[in-house]
This record gives C-alpha cells, sequence and structure tokens, in this order.
C-alpha cells in the first residue's frame, strides 16, 4: 500500500485483526521497524473485533481529558476495511461479514480479494454484481480447486462471495486467474454499503428521497424499475447506482440484444464530423442531444458546446465503455498520457493507468472490459487501439491489399498531399485500383456479413443503399445482380468524392487515420486546445 | 605378489596424478558445503519448509480449539519463509489495494467521509507481507 499512498500519514489508525499468534508476532516486530506508530495489531477472532473498543481505549489514553463521557459517545468508523485471501479461511464467514457494517463508513469501501469457484448458471439471474466477464469456472476447475484448497481448510465454495455480494453494493469487481501456480481462479470485489442513503446523494440531483425517486419513474424507466424490484427484494441495487459517477446508466447485460456483439466493439474511431454537425446544429446551452455513441468522439465534441445533456446511446455496450474510457481518460490522466492513449493508439503503462488512475471514474462493466483488453494498448506488437474493433477487418484489409501491391509509400505521400490536385494523381493512378476493385468487391466487399461487422452497416442499411439505387436507376427488381451493383456504386460514390473535395492532411483526419493508424500532431492541437489541461 | 605391486603402482600412479584433480574436488566440495546451506536458507528452504508444511507435516486437526491449534500448527513452522512465498503468491493484493487507493483519494473530500481515517484489515495467514 505504501506504493500508492503514504501510510503513516495518511490513515489515522490502522488495525491488523488477526487470529494466529505467531503471524501478529511477525507483525508487530516489522511495524516496528519501519517505525509505524499508528498501527495496531489484535490478535483476535475476526468475529469478535469492535473498532468501538479499541478507539475508545486509544482516545482515552492519548487525551486525558475530563470528557471522556463525551469520548465514548462518539462512533468511530473505518473508512477502509480490506481482507484479502481472508474470507476463504474463516469458518464462519457470515457473522464476519455480517459485523462489517457496523465497522464502515457510509462513504467507505470494503476490498475483498480471495480465491474462488463459481458456475456462471449460479448469478445467470443476478444483476447486482456489477459484471461477470471471466467469473465461470469449468467443471474440473470447480472441482480440483475446491477439493485441493479444502486439504488446507481453505473453502473456495461461491456462498462467500454471494453472501458478500448480497450483503455489500457492488463498486468494481474482477475476475483473473493466477496463471503461474496452474491457473487457480481469484476475484478482486470493491463494495460500499448497500443502503439506499449511500446511493442519494449519486442518483442525480435529487428532489425527493431515492425510493419516491424510484416509484415514480419506475413505470417509465427500465433502470429505476430494476432499483425498485432489488430494494422490495432487500437485495443491494445494481452496481450502476453506487458509482462515484452517475452517468453510466444500469443495463441488462444478459440480453441477446447487447450479447450479440460478443464483448466487441465494432468502431475505435467515429465517421461523423463533428464539424458540419456543428454548423447544423447550432448547440446552445439549453440543448439535450440525443446520440448513438460510437466511439465517443463525438459525444465529446458536442460536449465542448457546453449543452445541458448529452444522451449517448448504443446497443452495444463495448462502445459505451469505450466512451467511458474516454472520459476517465481526460478526467484523470496528464496530457501526455492521453495523448499516448487516444492519438496514437498505444501505452505501455495502460494497466497502471487503469489500476490506479481511472478506475474510480469507470463502472464495473467497463473497468472489467478495459482489464482484460488491456492488451490493446500494451501490445508491443500490436497496431494500437485503431486497428482494434470489428472495424479491424476493414483497415487491416487495406492496409494489407497495399502493402501486396507495393503502395504503402504513395499511402504516405497521399496522407500528406499538400493540394488536391496531387492528392487526385495519387488516387486515381494507383491507390482506386486496389480498393475499387472489382474482384475484392465480388468476394468481399458486397457481403452482408463483412459489412456488418467490418463496416457497421446493418442489414436494415444496406436494404436502404439497394433501394436508392433501384430507384436511381429506375428499375424495381431487386436481384442479387442489382444489389452487388447498389454497394459497388455506393463505395465509388463515397471514395472518389472524399479525394476529389477534401485534403486529407488538414481536413478529413478520419481516413488519414484509417490508412495511418493513428493521428498526427496537427489533429490533436486542434481538438485538445480547447479542452482545458 | 607381482600382481599385488601392478596394483599398488597403478592406485599410486592414479593417485599422484588424480591429488590435482582431487584437490579442486575438495576445495569445490568445501565451497559448497559452506555456501549452499547459506543459499538455501535463503532461497530453498523457505519453498522447503513451505512444501513439508504444505503436503507431508501431519496437523493437530483434532483439538479443543479446532481453527486456531490447525492453523498454529501449520504456520508456526513456516512462519518466517511465509513472506518470501507469499509474496510471489499473491500478487492479487496489490491490485486490490491499488484500487482501494484510487477510491480513497477520490472520495476524500466527501462530507460523509471521516476526516481521521481508519484501516481495518481482517487478516488470515494467507495474506501477505505485514508491512504494506
Amino acid at each position: 500500500m505504501q506504493e500508492f499512498i503514504d501510510v503513516p500519514t495518511y490513515f489515522s489508525r490502522i488495525y491488523l485483526v488477526d487470529f494466529s499468534p505467531s503471524l501478529c508476532k511477525i507483525a508487530r516486530q516489522r511495524f516496528s521497524k519501519l517505525g509505524w506508530k499508528n498501527t495496531h495489531v489484535i490478535c483476535q477472532d475476526a468475529r469478535l473485533f469492535r473498532l468501538q473498543d479499541h478507539e475508545t481505549a486509544i482516545s482515552d489514553s492519548l487525551h486525558f481529558a475530563s470528557n471522556t463521557d463525551a469520548k465514548k459517545d462518539k462512533i468511530f468508523k473505518a473508512s477502509l476495511v480490506t481482507m484479502s485471501y481472508a474470507l476463504s479461511m474463516i469458518p464462519d464467514f457470515h457473522s464476519v461479514i455480517d459485523s462489517i457494517p457496523a465497522l464502515l463508513a457510509s462513504a467507505g469501501i470494503l476490498c475483498v480479494v480471495d480465491f474462488y469457484v463459481q458456475n456462471a448458471v449460479d448469478i445467470s439471474g443476478r444483476n447486482y454484481g456489477g459484471g461477470s466477464f471471466d467469473r465461470h469456472v469449468n467443471w474440473l476447475g470447480r472441482a480440483f480447486w475446491r477439493s485441493w484448497f479444502e486439504l488446507d481448510r481453505v473453502a473456495l465454495e461461491p456462498a462467500r462471495r454471494d453472501y458478500l455480494e448480497y450483503r455489500f453494493g457492488t463498486i468494481l469487481n474482477f475476475n483473473k486467474r493466477h496463471y503461474y501456480l496452474g491457473a487457480i481462479p481469484y476475484y478482486t470485489w470493491i463494495g460500499c454499503l448497500k443502503a439506499p442513503e449511500t446511493v442519494e446523494g449519486k442518483v442525480g440531483s435529487l428532489d425527493m428521497p431515492l425510493i419516491e425517486w424510484l416509484d415514480a419513474t419506475s413505470k417509465q424507466s427500465m433502470v429505476a424499475a430494476a432499483g425498485l424490484l432489488n430494494l422490495s427484494l432487500s437485495l443491494p441495487m445494481p452496481s450502476a447506482f453506487y458509482q462515484n459517477h452517475s452517468s453510466r446508466l444500469h443495463y441488462d447485460e444478459s440480453h441477446q440484444q447487447h450479447t450479440q456483439f460478443q464483448n466487441e466493439y465494432i468502431y475505435a474511431f467515429t465517421w461523423e464530423d463533428p464539424k458540419v454537425d456543428k454548423e447544423l446544429l447550432n448547440i446552445t446551452s439549453d440543448d439535450s442531444i440525443l446520440a448513438i455513441t460510437s466511439a465517443g468522439d463525438n459525444i465529446l465534441s458536442y460536449a465542448l458546446c457546453k449543452p445541458r445533456r448529452i444522451h449517448a446511446v448504443d446497443l452495444n455496450p463495448a462502445q459505451n465503455h469505450l466512451l467511458e474510457l474516454k472520459i476517465a481518460a481526460f478526467a484523470s490522466l496528464t496530457y501526455q498520457d492521453t495523448w499516448k492513449l487516444f492519438a496514437l493508439g498505444k501505452h505501455a503503462n495502460f494497466r497502471r493507468l487503469l489500476l490506479e488512475q481511472m478506475s474510480p471514474h469507470l463502472s464495473s462493466q467497463a473497468f472489467q472490459f478495459w482489464l482484460a483488453n488491456a492488451s490493446t494498448f500494451t501490445s508491443r506488437l500490436g497496431c494500437g487501439l485503431y486497428e482494434t474493433g470489428g472495424s479491424r477487418h476493414a483497415v487491416r484489409l487495406a492496409k494489407y491489399l497495399f502493402v501486396l501491391a507495393g503502395l504503402q509509400s504513395e499511402v504516405k505521400l497521399l496522407c500528406n498531399c499538400e493540394t488536391i490536385k496531387e492528392q487526385q494523381k495519387i488516387w486515381y493512378n494507383s491507390l482506386r485500383r486496389m480498393l475499387l476493385n472489382r474482384i475484392l468487391h465480388w468476394t468481399i466487399i458486397r457481403h452482408s456479413p463483412f459489412l456488418w461487422k467490418a463496416l457497421g452497416v446493418p442489414p436494415a442499411q444496406r436494404d436502404m443503399i439497394v433501394h436508392d439505387y433501384l430507384r436511381k436507376i429506375g428499375s424495381k427488381n431487386a436481384t442479387p445482380a442489382a444489389c452487388g451493383n447498389a454497394i459497388w456504386d455506393y463505395m465509388v460514390d463515397t471514395l472518389d468524392p472524399v479525394v476529389d473535395h477534401s485534403l486529407l492532411r488538414d481536413e478529413n483526419y478520419f481516413y488519414s487515420l484509417c490508412l495511418s493508424g493513428k493521428y498526427t500532431e496537427r489533429w490533436v492541437i486542434i481538438l485538445w486546445t480547447k479542452m482545458h489541461y | 605378489m607381482f600382481l599385488l605391486n601392478r596394483v599398488l603402482v597403478f592406485i599410486l600412479a592414479l593417485v599422484a596424478c588424480g591429488k590435482r584433480i582431487l584437490t579442486q574436488i575438495l576445495i569445490l566440495f568445501g565451497f559448497l558445503w559452506t555456501t549452499l546451506p547459506k543459499t538455501a536458507s535463503e532461497h530453498i528452504s523457505p519453498y522447503w519448509r513451505f512444501f513439508y508444511a504444505s503436503f507431508l507435516k501431519p496437523h493437530a486437526t483434532v483439538s479443543a480449539n479446532g481453527q486456531r491449534d490447525a492453523l498454529e500448527s501449520f504456520y508456526s513452522s513456516q512462519a518466517d519463509a511465509y513472506d518470501v512465498t507469499r509474496a510471489r503468491l499473491l500478487k492479487g493484493r496489490e491490485d486490490m489495494l491499488s484500487l482501494a487507493a484510487a477510491q480513497l483519494k477520490f472520495r476524500e473530500g466527501r462530507k460523509d467521509m471521516p476526516k481521521h481515517r481508519i484501516w481495518v484489515d481482517v487478516r488470515a495467514p494467507q495474506s501477505t507481507m505485514p508491512c504494506d
């Protein structure tokens, strides 16, 4: 902990409660060696530990005041309670967990890390766990690890974690494996008191108590209905209610409409030009905006105009995780780190930044997603953020085609052209033949799966393109040939004007990003001088 | 007699040539004899003690004080080795503490957060080094 916080000065008192006398002895020796005066080692059964007794004893001894009666009435609460690999070793875990709410301040946090085993079936109906990424342990793992640890009187059964999640509200949690020990499953869980009082302060600006608000809005809002149901069953609220920011709303992560994306975003960057949007929309501080999140770039550029509210909606939860990451980065990181993350798309220290700085700003599901996908930024062999997601198939396809044809230098020239005439020359002479290629089109591009997974064109939009084309040629027959031609026509109509009318270097960063894989300093300066640092 | 002579000569020759090699071996042996236990006590012995306590030592499982005695039986022999083994095994605690620190720092200004911060760490012997 000393690595993250200066322990002797940050905490006024630290209590170590341990049942084993020999380890208590070692702990005392260790602390006297370090010279930490604020640490007390209590050799006691955790079920019997009462903060009140120890705090009053210490404050009595420190202040020999006559108002000891006043001191005795004061309630002492802990800001932080931790249990690392302890819960699985305590036989009567119910009473220990039950004793913690009395110990914990209302804004205090409880942190647990421990081994576990669990079947995904146990948690399938649960909406308050804060995400279940990687939580499932296969039958062999469950049977083996549980029996193996039982030999040492360590109980890995799922009931311990379940009771913990029932008794407290979840803020963050994630599941991992200790691979160098044979892949022992372990989890880390951060939570707080589950009472509605801890939630009230965070759910927007409420003019009325939480329960009344939930009651009033539950008919219109799925989120409020879920919260109300949980309250009535004395379950904790969904973890979205306990987050530090109330911006991410609760959603049902097991619903097919969300799971169809298999935990992968399609867009790592957005294709709509915010400059044009701003000219057309003329956003003022009274406006409420409803927009599709996509990669979140547009949402952030609207935020620069300071509207009253922005509702960023997306069917794919991973896109919202990406937007949350961007917001967390702007809120907590330095300019250098944010530049490396979102301009270059690579950062070797991403995992540490995520844990130490961005975690308070992320919801539980977003945090799990990014911890599991940290290699997006940290991998040395990978090409960074902008070659991930569904759209990586399209970006890589273009990249490999150019490599095969030996046209990489032409691509670089195209991105650095100073006039449109030069651009047109390079495009029409060489690059156009590679991308607008009948064979490529016939084999890959015109097919629905590629359009949806790689370019984000859903079947409904594809049908619209076909319909427009048929109207253009004056035909009514949607034959396969006509559909293929419709897509071809659309591609030509999209790509040619890009080169004819916009300069990739200065105006059209969308295409130069796809071609080069990262933003250049030019664009960073334009967007970010507006964000205060 | 003749054979015995041959054998004796053979042995003497061996000794004469091998003397050099032998002295080298003895030096090496002496070196190992003094340093190996030292390295062992630092690096190998904690793991051996852990292995012994985990898999070989019979434990006092039947006793009036149950869990406490069982724990003591398990840990008293390896309490010193504890730090060395656990540091490798329990990296998860580091991640948890960094998350806890981040949350605490974020919550500093809140009204319902006590000004005198108290940290209670409920331990059981699997936990990592006490000095964090």
